[in-house]
């Protein structure tokens, strides 16, 4: 087990590298005068050499590179150019918040997705099954911001029931804000029902075919009845592809938190990075980028580690459905 | 949401009454701000972020009347200008301090001045001091200040925070510490700074100027509120006794339910639209050019798109600015004057032109006007595409070194004067060389009028040739006004004593305002 | 059983019948160049044939825009006093557009990839299916707003290239599979025995048996784009006007959203249908022409 966590550590670094090297090419290529935003868009060409000089900008491209690599390996973000910050601390409180959203929206996604897979699959062809799978159809056709702006304007405009926006005062914990949960709810429950959708369908899938196999079929002919074979067995086995997908999703959910989070005002990575990029704050674009693929590399390996809770016969599925998910 | 806010502010106030009165030091204006100040450096700060704070920490030789933009004596108790306008001696007040105790001296603001003239500071502000040749500190209650030609601009450049006096301890650190702890001669000093959270001013103690005998506010306590629609919520609860924004859409609800606490205020900014003087068809077509004046719709876009906040422009010079004339009307919506004007032109329809590309940074507002001057020029026939792009890339457009080669036939620009005086707002915009001459117009005529007006010290004569100035630009169709700004500003009809600055919301001399009701 | 099989042909039909309406509106929606009487655009046939409004016609009879339904406009006004169902129905076509060109990419690229690293596996197979594991690595939306905003211009042309250019890594994965699959059965040493060159073989047997799953995969990618272009002009880094998109116009109504709802809600109902129609075909598609799911949806 721990051979096979360390491997798929390793893995990622280079996968990680990659990435970084992706977004600070990308990064380098930004039009627009780094010099210029250091200085307060000065437009005084003395004072736009001195800062060149102060910020290694005026070194050749390899030797920036080098410098970048160098310290992402110290885990060093590295300086805002607007607010003159470490990104670390400026990316810290957004990124947690962010995540917290991710999380949750994951964990309800999940939740409603493998019920509505659970449902579908007890009763193939029924009004259930087609209820549940119209209903799936539509929060995959829906953009999330959209979603999350009507979902704001009923239940906070009109209802009353939530409030309109905002992270809301929730406990602290080890230093660390949590929302007021009313305040989670609506961008949450946004966000999940978009990943509740494409999970409800694999999940519908992968729930019939593992009834159809031997271990399932032998169990209800001992007598079990579908509801439980279902639970218990075939769960188990569909588990595999079922919270692959979860993990890949999960980057979707990322970015449909960046709108998500402006709709609904939370203070979270995206608008940190949607500011970052229109100010072009290239540091905190770079740092965010990096943080999302880190954090996304992380879900994937947690999501392959809980493959060792599953049914190992049925990391063959998983290896399937990986491929048609896409 | 709006009776239980009436009803929370009800109950609010009679807690207020009702309570023993606390004592006259605990006065707390709690203020908006979208977010964190850029920079607190005096020097390197140009926008309303960091100005609101510059101007309540940092102290000049000069300051403005409130209300108004006449200099008039702050940390100089007086000051005599020489004949020929060329040498202006301040006598310092006694007894100013900064706020770490120590006492303001001449040695001070001279070393200001310099640092503000200084490139290795990387001050902003050197272009706006070029007319001091010299500054000297003959004994410590005195500044002499020598130009190389008269400029009647100068005190209100040293009103402005360019004349900022720092003291020198605290700004020679090179590791840049005073950008979070400055220190200044201000009636304010920052109190604390939790960055994304908020920001505190405390009350001076020890500031030179008397302070309102009750009700003096001791501290500003400013939220960084992202959205300006929760920022209203907030007012409206109670939680905030000062807006300067108001979300797009309220503007009219806001004016009938809180009339009593809305003030409509000017500001010494205008939006026009430029056209590249350096290529296209707009270079050395004066009746094109007059056919894009007359084709777009400026009363749709203040009335509706910006919901009657701002004022339609008739010229450059905004009203409160020296050298406005009140006489002047705008250019009128006709677009059948600008189809006559096009066909003139040569273009009849627009036939054998290209598209002309339309530059503007995103904002949501600039997108909206954006799209209404892509269909008013439309409709006369102009192609025009629409490029909005982020604000770097948008300056690295506008100042880059050939307009020939840009991207861009016209473009929408906001400019903020950077010192009340239409030696920045027209020269500094379009006299040939000038830095905000961002169209690269040239007009020897107009040229040599500016080198004229800037020198002149007779006021009235000074008046008089921006007034020519102006009319020369507008004739010769080099822009497009559009609008001037306006600011919105909401504050609780308890304070007394607020005069609504024509710099901004940020020129407010809150150390004059008094809570007065209950 | 035989409820859920006419209850998926239903769907499907349903889902072609849509694609195929948007797909009519959005031919139609082409305006040519030049107005009659001067003007800088001209009518489309859809506005012709259909419509009492153009999508840029201003209705300068209203006082205090945005009006909303009436007789008049039946979906009502924006603020720039123009008819929204006229503009709804209008930017169908960019929403199409940007979807099927970037998929068209993707597919084309991906199919070259993915068949080029399943027939000469090794090397070649290893570097491509890292490239496509790189890919799939950082979130695509963060990668296709990154690599937007590295140009400072904003165009349609612009979000399909970078789309296409991001999304190839799942077909390429597909047909890659599809590939060793067939490697797996003999095919290829069979072909080359024959004497069929490489790209013959490719070409001739492959890329046939690696069609149906990536046509599935390519459904679902042009809902995948149509969402993915609403959510890049949401964020303002798609089309500029006047090319009207449906997240753009989303956007450009949400600040007001509370006080006039339609707005945003008709542009958010069209984008729905639209990729719902997309979904449903995919969905029908994939259990005509995929043998493996076949077998899973039918019990």
């Amino acid at each position: 087990m721990l051979l096979f966590i360390t491997r798929r550590l390793l893995w990622m670094l280079p996968v990680l590298w990659a990435a970084a090297t992706l977004i600070w090419i990308l990064m380098f290529l930004i039009p627009g005068d780094p010099a210029r935003i250091l200085s307060g868009q000065s437009a005084d060409p003395e004072v736009l050499a001195r800062v060149r000089t102060e910020w290694g900008l005026d070194q050749p491209a390899p030797a920036r590179y080098a410098r970048y690599i160098a310290r992402l390996a110290h885990m060093d973000l590295g300086t805002s150019y607007v607010q003159h910050r470490p990104v670390t601390v400026i990316l810290r409180e957004g990124l947690g918040r962010t995540f917290l959203l991710a999380l949750c929206a994951s964990a309800l996604g999940l939740a409603i997705g493998v019920g509505l897979g659970l449902a579908c699959a007890a009763r193939p062809g029924s009004g259930l099954d087609a209820a549940a799978r119209i209903f799936s159809a539509l929060n995959l056709a829906t953009p999330t911001f959209w979603m999350g702006m009507i979902l704001m304007l009923i239940f906070a405009s009109w209802l009353r029931w939530l409030p309109v926006s905002g992270y809301g005062e929730g406990i602290t914990l080890g230093g660390f804000r949590l929302p007021g949960l009313a305040h989670l709810i609506l961008p949450a429950v946004t966000l999940a029902l978009f990943s509740s959708a494409l999970l409800a369908r694999v999940a519908r899938a992968a729930l019939i075919e593992a009834r159809a196999q031997p271990y399932c079929t032998a169990a209800m002919a001992r007598g079990v009845t579908s509801g439980g074979a279902l639970s218990r067995h075939a769960l188990k086995a569909a588990g595999a592809p079922i919270a692959t997908l979860a993990g890949l999703s999960f980057g979707t959910l990322l970015g449909g938190a960046i709108a998500t989070e402006t709709v609904f005002a939370w203070p979270g990575l995206g608008l940190v990075i949607l500011r970052a990029i229109s100010v072009r704050d290239l540091p905190v674009v770079e740092g965010a980028a990096i943080s999302m693929t880190a954090i996304f590399l992380l879900v994937n390996l947690a999501v392959d580690l809980s493959y060792g809770l599953l049914d190992p016969r049925a990391r063959g599925h998983a290896a399937r459905f990986r491929l048609s998910a896409d | 949401m709006q009776r239980h806010g009436l009803a929370l502010l009800i109950l609010l106030l009679g807690a207020g009454c009702a309570a023993p009165q606390p004592p006259p030091a605990d006065v707390v204006l709690r203020y908006r701000m979208p977010e964190d100040p850029p920079t607190l450096d005096p020097f390197r700060a140009g926008d309303d972020n960091s100005l609101v704070y510059i101007y309540q920490i940092f102290d000049g030789l000069v300051e403005f009347t409130p209300g108004t933009l006449e200099p008039r004596p702050a940390v100089a108790a007086r000051w005599h200008i020489s004949e020929d306008r060329k040498v202006y001696t301040f006598t310092l007040r006694p007894g100013v301090r900064f706020h770490n105790g120590r006492e303001v001296s001449a040695e001070d603001v001279v070393w200001s001045l310099r640092r503000a003239m200084s490139a290795q500071a990387k001050s902003e502000k050197r272009g706006f001091l070029a007319a001091v040749a010299d500054a000297q500190a003959p004994d410590p209650a005195t500044v002499v200040i020598t130009l190389a030609q008269p400029y009647d601009a100068l005190l209100g450049v040293l009103a402005s925070e360019a004349g900022s006096i720092l003291p020198r301890e605290v700004y020679e650190d090179a590791a840049e510490g005073y950008l979070r702890t400055p220190i200044g001669c201000g009636p304010f000093r920052l109190a604390s700074w939790e960055p994304g959270v908020t920001l505190s001013l405390a009350r001076f103690a020890q500031h030179w100027k008397q302070p309102p005998a009750r009700g003096a506010i001791s501290r500003i306590d400013v939220r960084f509120i992202r959205s300006s629609a929760t920022a209203l919520e907030e007012y409206r609860a109670g939680g905030l006794d000062f807006l300067q924004e108001l979300p797009p859409g309220r503007r009219a609800q806001v004016r009938s339910e809180l009339a009593d606490q809305l003030h409509n205020a000017p500001r010494l900014a205008i939006l026009y639209i430029g056209f590249n003087f350096e290529q296209g068809v707009f270079r050395d077509n004066p009746l094109a050019r007059r056919a894009v004046l007359h084709a777009i719709d400026r009363e749709f876009i203040v009335r509706t798109l910006q919901e009657g906040k701002d004022l339609v422009a008739a010229g450059v010079i905004p009203p409160e600015m020296l050298g406005h004339d009140p006489g002047r009307t705008a250019a009128a919506y006709d677009p059948d004057l600008s189809a006559r004007l096009l066909a003139q032109a040569g273009h009849p329809g627009g036939k054998g032109l290209p598209e002309i590309t339309y530059l503007s940074n995103d904002t949501e507002g600039f997108r909206r006007i954006g799209e209404r001057i892509e269909a008013d020029l439309a409709r006369v026939g102009l192609r025009t595409r629409v490029r909005m792009t982020d604000f770097g890339a948008f300056l690295k457009t506008m100042f880059g070194p050939a307009l020939a080669a840009a991207d861009m036939g016209l473009f929408r620009m906001t400019w903020y004067a950077d010192y009340p005086d239409p030696d920045n707002f027209l020269a500094g915009q379009f006299a040939t060389g000038a830095q905000g001459n961002l169209s690269r117009y040239h007009n020897e005529a107009f040229d040599a009028l500016m080198t004229q007006a800037r020198v002149e010290t007779d006021r009235a004569r000074r008046e008089e040739i921006y007034r020519q100035g102006e009319t020369l630009l507008l004739e010769d169709a080099a822009l497009v006004p559009v609008y001037w700004y306006r600011q919105d500003l909401l504050l609780r009809p308890e304070y007394s004593g607020m005069a609504l600055s024509p710099l901004g919301s940020f020129g407010i001399a809150w150390e004059e305002v008094a809570r007065t009701g209950s | 059983m035989p409820g859920s099989a006419r209850s998926k042909s239903t769907a499907m039909r349903a889902g072609a019948i849509v694609v195929g309406a948007i797909s009519l509106i959005a031919l139609l929606s082409i305006e040519p160049p030049r107005h009659e009487d001067g003007g800088a655009r001209g009518r489309s046939l859809l506005t012709r044939l259909f419509l009492a409004w153009g999508p840029h016609d201003e209705d300068r009879a209203i006082q205090a825009p945005p009006a909303p339904p009436s007789g008049d406009h039946w979906l009502g006004t924006d603020i720039q006093r123009r008819d929204l169902l006229s503009r709804v129905l209008h930017g169908a076509r960019l929403s199409l557009a940007v979807g099927l060109s970037a998929e068209a990419i993707a597919l084309l690229l991906g199919l070259s990839l993915g068949s080029l690293a399943g027939y000469y596996g090794g090397v070649v197979d290893a570097a491509l299916m890292r490239a496509a594991d790189i890919l799939l690595a950082v979130p695509l939306p963060i990668l296709a707003m990154a690599a937007i905003a590295v140009f400072d211009t904003r165009s349609i042309t612009l979000v399909f290239v970078v789309l296409g250019l991001l999304g190839w890594a799942g077909i390429a994965r597909l047909v890659r599979a599809q590939c060793l699959s067939l490697r797996g059965s003999g095919f290829s040493e069979a072909a080359r025995s024959a004497g069929a060159s490489s790209t013959r073989a490719i070409v001739r047997h492959l890329l046939p048996n690696a069609a149906a799953p990536a046509l599935v995969a390519a459904t679902a990618g042009v809902a995948g784009n149509i969402l993915t272009e609403a959510w890049l002009s949401f964020l303002g880094l798609g089309a500029q006007p006047p090319a009207i998109s449906w997240g753009r116009m989303i956007v450009d109504a949400q600040p007001e959203f509370t006080l006039r709802p339609w707005l945003g809600i008709v542009p958010g109902v069209a984008l729905v249908i639209t990729v719902l129609g997309f979904v449903l075909l995919g969905d029908g598609l994939r259990d005509r022409l995929d043998p493996r799911t076949r077998i899973a949806t039918h019990s």
